[in-house]
């Protein structure tokens, strides 16, 4: 019998089809489907919460003719007010679109959206918050530095009151696995606390070798707190697994819970990635607590990411970071002075100064950092992020620096997660070619870090170069002038480019690309 | 109840498991490939649904040295060896559509002239019409038969040099891996 009759038989015996799938090979990874019902019943009830709302007040709009008339007089008054605000040109301009186009509800919209009015109570907490918890801020150290490094620093202590602090030690991970190891080696010397910070915690091999660990130290008496953004960690952790670590002992809580109500706050994330142990010993970085990040799970080709240890004093400021934000999520005053102070300095001489972003400060930090940086960098502007759709203050900077002689290169993912996003992104990227920044997309994989190295600084955290991570989340990274740390992250960049492909601004319907971004772009405040 | 089986025997401290669906006709390639990347076959099953697929299990040391960059040359190899899958799915592509479509136009033409022709006898608009669609017809025909083995030729070697390219390419990334693991395996 022929080979081919041998399958024929086989098939018709067995009920087995040809595949039409071309591939050679298709990597099998386990998704739960988590959460997507939970995800449904939210978005319907927000849904016909807004059919409703405008239903009656498009009824009352058509009864009342005269207020149309009203309506757009309101929307004009608005506009004139987003012309006069401190927002960003590219915010304004959207805004004005929408109170012009949608003038029957664009005022109304505009006021909801306002900080002020969704989030007023909300700031008064963290106002009060931060006033109490004043005094347990470390002592800032007196660094000598050179002028660059002093600007920004000079703009975070302004404003963030974010100081510097030496006598602590720097350490740069290239990759998620890499930088998940050491997390979880130093979690096993544990020995008093243990805080864990995600944008997202999944279900999956990574997050069973954190339970395998902290379940234990939760037993051996060591206070283990978890906290997750809940949008983010929505469809990737699941009830069951938040039972299990509630039963080990293990304190979890869920930032901003998903409720079916719709309010604009809804909208506003703790995009935190944060791990701090015995508050001698703090990481962050571009990496969540999930499978994808070391890349035992495959979602988008390679998954670039990166982190950061700190060890010494300045692991202070994400201990009080974490506390701060765990007694606002659960409104318990923990015992702060129980957890800071516990550091032990180190020799380094270096700065090193962690900050945070978010809406509880007055002025977009991660944005201002990434401004001074690029203003005062003389020799290179290295950029490492997901998505790059800032607003034009950072464009411009960028134009002007590669102009002026100053090697600026920005590498994004070849593999779009978004792809809304990510056409957001190239365009805005590819606009800066003629200028002479160089711009790379790293061959089969997504870039997930959030890099910005310049001669002699470097920032590595959570805040990605777009306008979500600059007005919408809370945010958190590390600015450094250690030399080891500048080093390691500059050997990571020249190794990167090696994957990478320089774009050169040429490529198929580019047109009808840039078209697509354009429309794309009204919603840019929101990607 | 079977997964949940698997996941509990799995060592995940010590070890990283992968499962892949490979292709049947080329799964002794696809194993030695992984096995450079470090991966060790665990397990093959057959697919419960198509007969021309197997799963593949592997396990490698979570420790690894190198392991960054053998992932980003898994991921690689990965799309080299779906790239030559989707090659092969289409390495008759032009020629086919060319020959089908050439075909099937030449032959409609031809159809469409002998009808007006035999139908329309006498009208002077349809017979110059029947005669005009069949040497279209014969034309179309005449076209996709001369230059049908000149396509066919193109294509094929179109399609030889992109897998030899695809093939260096996979060889190229196992001798990249197969180094790494050799620089690991003499430090250790």
């Amino acid at each position: 019998m022929t080979e081919r009759k041998k399958i024929t038989k086989k098939v018709r015996r067995s009920g087995r089809y040809a595949s039409n799938d071309a591939r050679m090979v298709r990597i099998r990874t386990e998704s739960h489907g988590l959460g997507i019902f939970k995800t449904l019943i939210v978005f319907l009830a927000i849904a016909l919460q807004l059919g409703i709302l405008a239903t009656l007040y498009f009824r009352f709009l058509f009864a009342f003719r005269w207020y149309m008339v009203v309506s757009l007089v309101l929307s004009l008054i608005s506009c004139l007010h987003v012309l006069s605000s401190n927002r960003n040109g590219q915010s304004k301009a959207v805004w004005i679109f929408f109170l012009l186009v949608g003038f029957t509800v664009g005022y109304i919209v505009y006021y909801v959206s306002d900080v002020r009015v969704f989030f007023g109570r909300a700031k008064k907490r963290y106002a009060r918050i931060f006033s109490e918890t004043e005094k347990y801020k470390a002592e800032k150290s007196h660094i000598e530095c050179d002028k660059s490094t002093a600007l920004s620093m000079n703009f975070l202590e302004s404003a963030g009151d974010f100081g510097a602090y030496d006598g602590t030690d720097v350490e740069y991970f290239p990759s998620g696995a890499s930088f998940y190891d050491d997390v979880l080696e130093r979690i096993e010397r544990a020995e008093k606390f243990v805080f864990i910070e995600y944008f997202i915690i999944a279900d999956g091999v990574l997050l069973n070798r954190f339970l395998d660990v902290l379940e234990r130290k939760a037993a051996e008496g060591v206070d283990v707190r978890m906290m997750y953004d809940d949008l983010g960690s929505n469809r990737t952790l699941r009830r069951k697994t938040k039972k299990r670590i509630v039963r080990s002992g293990i304190k979890l809580t869920g930032f901003n819970r998903l409720t079916p109500r719709f309010t604009v706050a809804m909208n506003f994330r703790d995009h935190r990635k944060i791990v701090v142990v015995d508050g001698k010993t703090a990481y962050t970085g571009g990496s969540n607590l999930a499978d994808e990040y070391i890349n035992e799970k495959r979602m988008y080709g390679y998954w670039k990411d990166t982190g950061l240890r700190l060890d010494g004093k300045a692991v202070d400021v994400f201990t009080l970071m974490f506390l701060r934000q765990w007694e606002y999520v659960t409104k318990e005053k923990p015992d702060y002075e129980k957890y800071l102070g516990l550091y032990t300095p180190t020799e380094n001489t270096s700065a090193v100064v962690p900050y945070a972003d978010g809406l509880d400060y007055k002025e977009p930090i991660g944005k201002g950092v990434y401004e001074s940086m690029i203003a005062s960098a003389r020799e290179r502007i290295w950029i490492m992020t997901p998505y790059f759709v800032p607003d034009d203050t950072i464009t411009d900077l960028l134009a002007e620096k590669a102009r002026a002689g100053v090697d600026v290169r920005l590498i994004l993912p070849a593999i779009a997660d978004k792809p809304y996003v990510y056409a957001v992104s190239r365009d805005n990227a590819e606009r800066l070619i003629p200028y002479g920044v160089k711009v790379y997309t790293m061959d089969n994989s997504f870039v997930h870090s959030k890099l910005l190295l310049t001669e002699n600084n470097v920032v590595v955290g959570s805040i990605n170069m777009d306008l979500r991570s600059f007005y919408q989340q809370f945010e958190c990274a590390v600015f450094t002038n250690d030399p080891k740390a500048v080093a390691q992250v500059a050997d990571d960049f020249a190794v990167t480019f090696g994957d990478c492909t320089l774009l050169d601004g040429s490529g198929k319907y580019k047109f009808i690309k840039r078209i697509i971004a354009g429309v794309l772009r009204i919603f840019a405040p929101l990607m | 109840m079977k997964n949940k089986k698997q996941r509990q025997i799995r060592d995940h401290k010590n070890y990283d498991y992968l499962t892949i669906t490979a292709k049947v006709e080329r799964e002794e390639e696809i194993i030695a490939s992984y096995a450079t990347l470090g991966w060790e076959k665990v397990k093959v099953t057959e697919d419960k649904r198509f007969f021309d697929l197997d799963v593949v299990e592997f396990r490698r040391p979570h420790k690894v040295e190198n392991k960054d960059r053998l992932q980003l040359l898994q991921v690689k190899l990965e799309t080299l060896l779906n790239t030559y899958g989707a090659l092969r799915h289409k390495r008759k592509a032009k020629s086919t559509t060319f020959g089908l479509f050439g075909g099937i136009f030449g032959c409609i033409a031809i159809a469409a002239g002998i009808a007006l022709l035999v139908t329309e006898i006498g009208q002077l608009t349809a017979t110059i019409a029947g005669i005009i669609l069949l040497i279209a017809g014969v034309a179309v025909l005449t076209v996709v038969g001369v230059f049908m083995r000149r396509v066919i030729e193109t294509e094929a070697r179109d399609y030889s040099e992109r897998m030899t390219s695809i093939l260096n390419g996979i060889d190229d990334i196992c001798r990249q891996a197969n180094a790494l693991r050799e620089v690991s395996d003499d430090r250790a």
